[in-house]
């Protein structure tokens, strides 16, 4: 997080934080573990309320502004929802509202957008497909659209929250390029496979499109715009999502290094030691690079800097691939209760390996980073 | 006081008609006399120790003065050789010299007319820094310095050394230490270059005293301070080297901020020029380099806001420092990689290319200035707020500790 918060963008941290401290403690989210949904929605209704997917909205939509930088304020409450593994749907509602407020005809879908802002309606953003296809250019799920019609066909994977979602924003081609299309969940031809992930409260489902049928008036974005909407899409959710790995890594950091100040072996505090305390050193500048790339990243992004995505890949690059380093390394650390069920280690490890894979893996994100450098 | 707004256009105006652009002199080796030149008409204009008072030959401003210096001569040529002098050694002066050396010496480091460099680390050890060896033996009013120092920078042709050495043999380690300005052209003084692993010209020296004389005012702080002045010297050193206090602007016009690039080759460029730009099985850790590249000059620039802005407290630059030290070497692994054997052999009887200079080099940066693990060291126990090792060394006489290591073999 930097470190020139405004006072507003301070304010909304300390609510956050008190709230998911008093609300979601660790102990709360081991308890949605055992439910299907890995959240609750009064919970989430509450949260909503808070104005934490607000700050990408619209005034007219209800929406609310910290700063006037909306990626940096959104990241704020993206970097509390790290610390403390918070759940619901987040991520999924504010790249929702920012396809719908960019959308054609945005003002009719102002009263979504409103029920998405209050939590009363959960929304997907479904992306990518199987076997990791992040990039829209390989997606295969299509939309044929005829005079009176829109007709969908495919499948979408990795879909956060999509077995909760009310409505889904649906990223697909068409013979005139990309598309966007708002999808009601209990459309005929549509079918939600529910499933898990390694993490403990983040539920991801498969959406299967079989010659769904909707009024063109539900396409949101087509053509050259959709193309850059989707970028701009794609832009926020990694940063957003580096912001909570960043918040995940700083907080298990934290709880780390206060375990091994009073962990005594040898007739020391085994931070004393050079071998261990080194490393510790190393994290702190890793996790200070991954936030300082990561609110770069933010900074181009609000300013619609046309630098914005590479910087926002350089971002998910380095902070995906450092904070698994580090948070391995902080189980290696806490010795053998750092392996064990009942401690709270792994619920980090656990988001932070499924940040990692989701949008794309630093790995296959390099490759995108060498395209754009070497241009 | 000057608001930054009116000391900003005062500042461009003068720029602009005085000093030549970057893109205008590439490529046109540096001239020690040039440089000094430039430093002296910076000087006369007002526009050198912005932040040191008018008394000292400074322009009675602020540090962020120096900042919006910094940033209108980033286009611009400007003195490169004064980092230590004046962005190091000039404020540790002004912090604990006496008032008749400041008054005498810092305009004329200010003018560029007097070089100061530091004298610290020994042939018998650089990173244990207090366990110096040289020796000051109080004569009249003064002292004379005997022993030898080793690593020094710029000691060839500097005017003076801060010299860390031993007073009290009989107090702790770190409790019996001077430090003093040592003038390196006196008599007694011995200089002997080292020649760098890349070969080519020495930057650093070896320097032996022979019972060098020192007068009473050129001893900073007080007898047994030695360490805390010692201190303060590496905490100019660590924020000039971060880009952020007195040697701000002072690299030559990268601005102060170029340390997220200045030490490392750009790969992306390299790789083009090597033919692997475009082959796949590199294409994976060119990104990486440039992600590197890119992530180590943001943090440089967070790092260095969150300290203007007084929201870090300690020594941060350290943590700056480890990042350059920990990257430098994969970087200049990484260009052996790309270069393959073009990078390495050559025709003609040069010394190398900038892959080999960079290979062979790159260690110094993870270990001058403070190596990585006493950065490590710095960062878990000052910022972190670890615990130190315990050490047999620090409440025992010095003397008494000598004897302990030499009984153990």
């Amino acid at each position: 997080m930097r470190f020139d918060l405004t006072d507003e963008q301070e304010q909304v941290r300390q609510t956050a934080r008190r709230f998911l401290e008093n609300e979601a403690p660790l102990t709360e989210i081991r308890k949605l573990f055992e439910t299907p949904a890995g959240f609750s929605r009064d919970l989430w209704r509450r949260a909503s309320q808070l104005g934490w997917t607000a700050m990408g909205a619209s005034e007219r939509a209800g929406g609310f502004s910290a700063s006037g930088n909306p990626g940096q304020d959104m990241a704020i409450i993206a970097e509390e929802l790290g610390r403390l593994i918070g759940a619901g749907p987040f991520l999924p509602s504010v790249l929702c509202i920012e396809a719908l407020s960019q959308g054609d005809d945005s003002e009719r879908r102002d009263d979504l957008i409103a029920q998405i802002l209050a939590g009363d309606a959960i929304a997907a953003w479904a992306f990518g497909e199987a076997n990791s296809a992040w990039t829209p250019e390989s997606f295969k799920t299509r939309v044929r659209e005829t005079s009176g019609e829109v007709v969908l066909d495919g499948a979408k994977a990795y879909v956060e929250s999509g077995a909760e979602a009310d409505v889904l924003v649906v990223t697909a081609r068409s013979d005139q390029g990309l598309v966007q299309v708002l999808v009601p969940a209990d459309v005929a031809g549509l079918t939600v496979i529910s499933g898990r992930s390694v993490d403990f409260v983040r539920r991801f489902a498969e959406v299967r499109f079989d010659a769904v049928r909707l009024p063109r008036s539900d396409v949101i974005t087509r053509g050259p715009a959709a193309e850059a909407q989707v970028e701009r899409q794609y832009q926020l959710a990694l940063l957003l999502q580096c912001a909570e790995t960043n918040g995940a890594v700083e907080r298990a950091f934290e709880f780390t290094v206060d375990y091994m100040q009073q962990r005594y072996a040898f007739g020391r505090a085994i931070a004393s030691f050079q071998a261990l305390k080194h490393r510790l050193a190393d994290m702190l500048v890793r996790n200070q690079s991954c936030m300082a790339t990561t609110d770069a990243g933010l900074e181009a992004f609000d300013a619609r800097s046309p630098d914005a995505g590479r910087l926002a890949r350089v971002a998910k690059c380095y902070v995906a691939a450092k904070s698994t380093a580090i948070v391995s390394d902080l189980v290696q650390m806490s010795g053998g209760i750092g392996v064990t069920w009942d401690h709270d280690l792994h619920l980090y490890e656990r988001r932070i390996a499924v940040n990692r894979a989701v949008l794309a893996t630093p790995e296959a994100l390099r490759l995108e980073v060498h395209r754009l450098i070497s241009a | 006081m000057e608001t930054l707004e009116a000391f900003r256009d005062r500042a461009r105006l003068w720029i602009v008609a005085n000093l030549r652009r970057r893109a205008d002199a590439a490529r046109e080796a540096v001239d020690a006399a040039a440089d000094a030149d430039l430093q002296a008409r910076i000087f006369d204009a007002g526009f050198a120790g912005l932040a040191v008072p008018k008394v000292y030959g400074g322009a009675g401003l602020t540090l962020d003065h120096q900042r919006v210096w910094a940033e209108e001569t980033k286009a611009y040529v400007t003195p490169g050789g004064f980092m230590v002098s004046i962005g190091m050694m000039m404020p540790t002066v002004l912090d604990h010299g006496s008032e008749p050396v400041k008054l005498r010496h810092i305009p004329r480091m200010l003018r560029g007319e007097e070089q100061w460099i530091q004298l610290l680390s020994e042939p018998s050890g650089g990173s244990d820094m207090a366990g110096v060896l040289t020796r000051a033996t109080p004569k009249g009013d003064g002292y004379v310095i005997s022993g030898s120092k080793m690593w020094s920078s710029g000691a060839g042709t500097a005017d003076y050394g801060l010299c860390l050495a031993r007073v009290n043999w009989d107090a702790p380690k770190h409790q019996g230490l001077g430090m003093f300005a040592l003038p390196l052209k006196a008599k007694g003084v011995t200089i002997q270059p080292i020649t760098p692993v890349s070969g080519g010209e020495a930057h650093q020296f070896i320097e032996y005293f022979d019972d060098v004389e020192i007068g009473p005012e050129y001893v900073l702080g007080g007898d047994g301070e030695g360490w805390n002045v010692a201190q303060r010297l590496l905490f100019h050193e660590r924020n000039a080297t971060a880009g952020v206090g007195y040697g701000l602007g002072l690299g030559g016009g990268d601005g102060g901020e170029g340390s997220g690039g200045s030490w490392r080759l750009n790969l992306t460029d390299l790789a083009r020029r090597f033919g692997t730009l475009d082959d796949p099985a590199y294409a994976g850790r060119v990104a990486e380099d440039h992600i590197d590249q890119t992530v180590s000059a943001q943090l440089a620039a967070r790092i260095n806001a969150g300290m203007r802005s007084g929201k870090l407290q300690g020594p941060w630059g350290s943590l700056l420092k480890l990042g350059m030290g920990i990257d430098a070497p994969e970087n200049a692994e990484l260009a052996l990689a790309l270069s393959g054997a073009d990078g390495v052999i050559w025709t003609g009887n040069g010394l190398g290319g900038e892959v080999v200079d960079n290979w062979l080099r790159a260690r110094t940066i993870s270990i001058a200035g403070g190596s990585n693990e006493i950065q490590r060291n710095i960062v878990s126990e000052r910022l972190l707020g670890l615990p130190r090792e315990p050490g047999d060394d620090k409440n025992i006489p010095f003397n008494e500790l000598m004897r302990q290591r030499k009984a153990r073999g």
